[in-house]
């Protein structure tokens, strides 16, 4: 009788936790749930984001939803950095730049040990900086551009190499670099993490055809994991709409 | 005998409240220092955002008034977590409430102001004051978890044991949100 009504209870805890929208599993620097992102620019944009990480501490995080289900973009966007904790503990450096594709919503939830450069109001003027880009559907330099401007915010450069462009438009005449930056790039990637990402179809899992040595792209650190370390949030940040 | 009180003893200092009573109420003071501070955040904001409305909306004296006296209503009612009883708990939220909602009496007025709504500086205090609430939000429902945990273990078994022999803390009043909410309910607009 006990153990029935012990399964009992733990179906009902379980299923109570279906209706809001669960966080999603924190599988990279880019979690992007609605395919929002173009191959190349997701990958340029992760390894631009590992390697700020490796070198400054600093830990931004993109995390792209199909759609809020009866929660605000803030309620949300909290429970995701309470989830995952991003940043060091007691350091607190990350940041999560969070966009709800069909709401139309984004936001950039920022933690406490960013919070004196990266104020409300600097990231306010960040998202309407984004905005443009978004209601022209141009999203990869969309996002390029908000992490760009949220690191020299912190005094800091992102890099994202040829790939993504933020600010200017990408010009015709270098497509072919661009090219072999993507290629590099992906094949570096994969080369670091060989079962990440393994999503549908197997983001650039097609592109690996060796033909482009990683080898010029071998700076990178060792291919440490992604996740948490326990960072700090306590609601700072702006949210817009596009 | 000797060996079985020993370890009674043992048992309660160990898993019996002893130890997390005292971390719980720790968790409830910090929350509610942080709570406290985004309300000040709030309420330094509002001397700038006074100036700017009035430099286009000056005739809206009553407005800016009722936000000025709610403000410095507001500042004066503080409690350290220790104080927080079931009344002066009453008390802080009614004087944060009178100021939330006096905020949103003046931005509704706002509204028709096409040109103050335009004007930078409005807008970026705007931002910072969205982020504030935002802010006090979060620190709030932190508050409120805080007081569950240390409300569970001053009175539900094994730890309520703990405390009733030892310790000796009451129950602390939990925040009462729907007040809130009510009083920050912006005014109908009405044509």
């Amino acid at each position: 009788m006990t153990s029935f009504l012990k399964t009992f209870l733990f179906y009902v805890a379980i299923t109570c936790k279906i209706f809001a929208l669960e966080v999603p599993q924190l599988t990279g620097p880019v979690v992007d749930e609605a395919q929002f992102l173009s191959r190349s620019a997701h990958a340029a944009i992760e390894g631009a984001l590992r390697n700020l990480y490796e070198k400054e501490g600093v830990q931004f995080q993109v995390l792209i939803i199909d759609k809020l289900v009866d929660e605000s973009i803030e309620g949300y966007s909290i429970k995701v950095v309470d989830a995952w904790k991003l940043g060091k503990k007691g350091d607190d450096r990350a940041a999560l730049f969070l966009i709800s594709l069909e709401d139309r919503k984004m936001r950039i939830e920022v933690g406490r040990g960013l919070e004196g450069n990266l104020t409300d109001l600097t990231t306010n003027r960040i998202l309407d900086e984004v905005k443009p880009h978004f209601k022209a559907g141009d999203y990869d330099n969309g996002v390029a551009l908000g992490l760009a401007l949220m690191a020299r915010a912190e005094g800091l450069d992102l890099k994202f190499g040829d790939a993504v462009k933020p600010r200017h438009q990408r010009k015709g005449g270098s497509a072919s670099m661009v090219l072999i930056a993507i290629f590099g790039l992906i094949f570096f990637l994969q080369f670091l993490f060989p079962n990440g990402r393994g999503g549908p179809g197997g983001r650039g899992g097609m592109w690996g055809g060796g033909g482009f040595g990683g080898g010029g792209l071998g700076g990178g650190g060792g291919g440490s994991s992604w996740g948490g370390g326990g960072g700090g949030f306590s609601g700072g940040g702006s949210s817009g709409s596009w | 005998m000797k060996y079985l009180s020993l370890l009674i003893v043992l048992l309660f200092s160990v898993s019996c409240g002893i130890q997390s009573i005292p971390t719980a109420l720790n968790q409830v003071d910090a929350d509610w220092a942080e709570v406290q501070n985004q309300y000040k955040r709030r309420s330094d904001l509002i001397p700038n955002l006074v100036e700017v409305v009035k430099g286009y909306a000056s005739h809206e004296k009553e407005t800016l008034t009722g936000v000025v006296e709610a403000r410095a209503k507001a500042t004066q009612v503080n409690f350290t977590a220790d104080q927080l009883t079931e009344e002066n708990m009453k008390k802080f939220q009614q004087a944060q409430g009178g100021l939330s909602s006096a905020l949103s009496r003046l931005m509704v007025t706002v509204e028709r102001y096409p040109d103050l709504k335009a004007n930078q500086n409005f807008r970026d205090l705007q931002a910072q004051l969205e982020g504030t609430e935002n802010r006090i939000t979060v620190a709030r429902n932190r508050y409120i978890d805080a007081i569950k945990n240390f409300n569970n273990l001053v009175t539900v078994p094994p730890t309520s044991w703990t405390n009733s022999l030892f310790l000796k803390h009451a129950k602390k009043p939990q925040f009462a949100v729907e007040n809130i909410e009510e009083a920050q309910k912006a005014p109908a607009v009405k044509f």
